[in-house]
Formats: structure tokens, C-alpha cells, sequence
């Protein structure tokens, strides 16, 4: 079975990186954009994000054996990845204030993995939100780690132990 | 020095499945989920994103705001 970054991309195929990258896009132009109008996506650094996604994915899979991804790894790499890639710029012109504007990338990332559990950042607590916030931007994490943390979230917002 | 035996491969492995094979432990590593967005359709993963609100960004400014250095 062929592990390099190119022969794994080819296994996942050219549509599904298609149809995330549009997905991401579509996040950016409802969610994102408006409120931040000083920012624009970046489409290289975005492709360039959901091919990283699925090539480290595929790569944790194939170490572990795993046919299926859990949707707790598939927000963690998906959060990774954004955050790596930071693909949402600011605009030369723009003069941004408040801080927030320099974690766009972060909230982008967030509210992308966040889905993937049928949560949004509405659902944390300012605390918590402000914790994986800080975790993201000044802490190195990894995506194995992420995801126990996405499915301690996960069983938080439903009232399952964890 | 102590003279330790060198243990073999198998011997470690052993002694990692009786941890290991716990399945509270497997389920967060090893787990394996056919509900998955491996196979879910991504107009299904977008329709969710279209469910958030928009109020959530005045939210988000004022979280991000109180984050400290």
C-alpha cells in the first residue's frame, strides 16, 4: 500500500478534496467574512490545508489500522490543520482592532471541527472557549490529543461521562 | 550493572494488550465509526454549519477579547 503524501492523496481522491475545500469556503464566505470584512481566504492556502487534513488522517489510519475515521479525530484534524495553515488573511488595507481579529484563524478552525460533532462555540462555556483559544494559538498540541479533548466536549454537551 | 535479559518484541506487546485491550481505552484510539464524515456527504456537514447562529460572533469578540498574555 503506498504511504507517500502524493499515492495517499490519490486514494482519497480528487472529489473529496473538492467537496471539503468547497464546504470550508462556503463556512468562510456565511460565517466568517461578513463579520470580519477585513480578511479574505486565501484558495492555495486553503487546498493547501484539506490536502494536509487528509494526508495526516490517512496516514493516522493506516498506522492503526483504523477503515473509518471517528468524528472526534475528523474535527481535531480538521482543527489542526487550520490552524497550521492559517489559509484566512488579513487584508493588506485593513487596520484591524480588538484581538480577536488575530485569531480568526483559531475561531475559523473551531467552529469547522466543532460541526463535525453537531456543536458550535455558542455551546462552550467563555472559559473553555477561551482555553482552547489560547491552546490553539500560543500551545503546540497534536491531533491525536485534540480528539480525546473533542470527545470530552462532546460528552459534556450531551450529558454522557466522559 | 544489573545483566537485564533483552525482552523481545512479543513480550512488550503482550504486556501492552492487557492494558491495551481495555475497550473504555480503545474506543478514544482505535475507534472506528461508520457514522464518520469519512462517508457522510458534505451538503450534510454544511447544512450543520448553516445552523449556527450569527449572534455567535459578538460571542467570540468578547471571549477573545478576555484572553490574557
Amino acid at each position: 500500500m503506498p504511504f507517500t503524501p502524493k499515492d495517499i492523496l490519490k486514494r482519497v481522491g480528487e472529489e473529496k478534496i473538492l467537496n471539503r475545500f468547497y464546504s470550508l469556503d462556503t463556512i468562510y464566505k456565511v460565517k466568517i467574512q461578513p463579520k470580519c470584512p477585513n480578511t479574505f481566504l486565501q484558495k492555495f492556502m486553503l487546498r493547501n490545508t484539506v490536502e494536509s487534513y487528509f494526508c495526516d488522517l490517512q496516514h493516522s489510519k493506516d498506522f492503526h489500522n483504523i477503515e473509518l475515521a471517528d468524528r472526534h479525530k475528523v474535527a481535531a484534524f480538521t482543527i489542526k490543520w487550520i490552524v497550521k495553515s492559517r489559509p484566512i488573511q488579513l487584508l493588506e488595507t485593513a487596520n484591524p482592532s480588538g484581538r480577536y481579529i488575530l485569531l480568526v484563524n483559531e475561531i475559523f478552525a473551531l467552529m469547522a471541527g466543532l460541526i463535525h460533532l453537531s456543536a458550535s462555540i455558542d455551546q462552550l462555556s467563555d472559559p473553555m472557549f477561551r482555553s482552547l483559544l489560547y491552546t490553539l494559538h500560543n500551545r503546540t498540541f497534536d491531533a491525536e490529543s485534540m480528539s480525546a479533548m473533542m470527545y470530552t466536549i462532546e460528552c459534556a454537551l450531551n450529558g454522557k461521562k466522559p | 550493572m544489573v545483566n537485564q535479559p533483552f525482552p523481545s518484541t512479543e513480550q512488550i506487546r503482550a504486556m501492552y494488550q492487557d492494558v491495551f485491550s481495555n475497550e473504555a481505552v480503545t474506543a478514544i484510539s482505535h475507534w472506528t465509526d461508520t457514522n464518520c464524515s469519512d462517508v457522510t456527504d458534505e451538503a450534510a456537514y454544511l447544512a450543520k454549519a448553516m445552523e449556527v447562529g450569527d449572534v455567535v460572533f459578538d460571542h467570540l469578540k468578547r471571549a477573545a477579547e478576555g484572553i490574557g498574555h
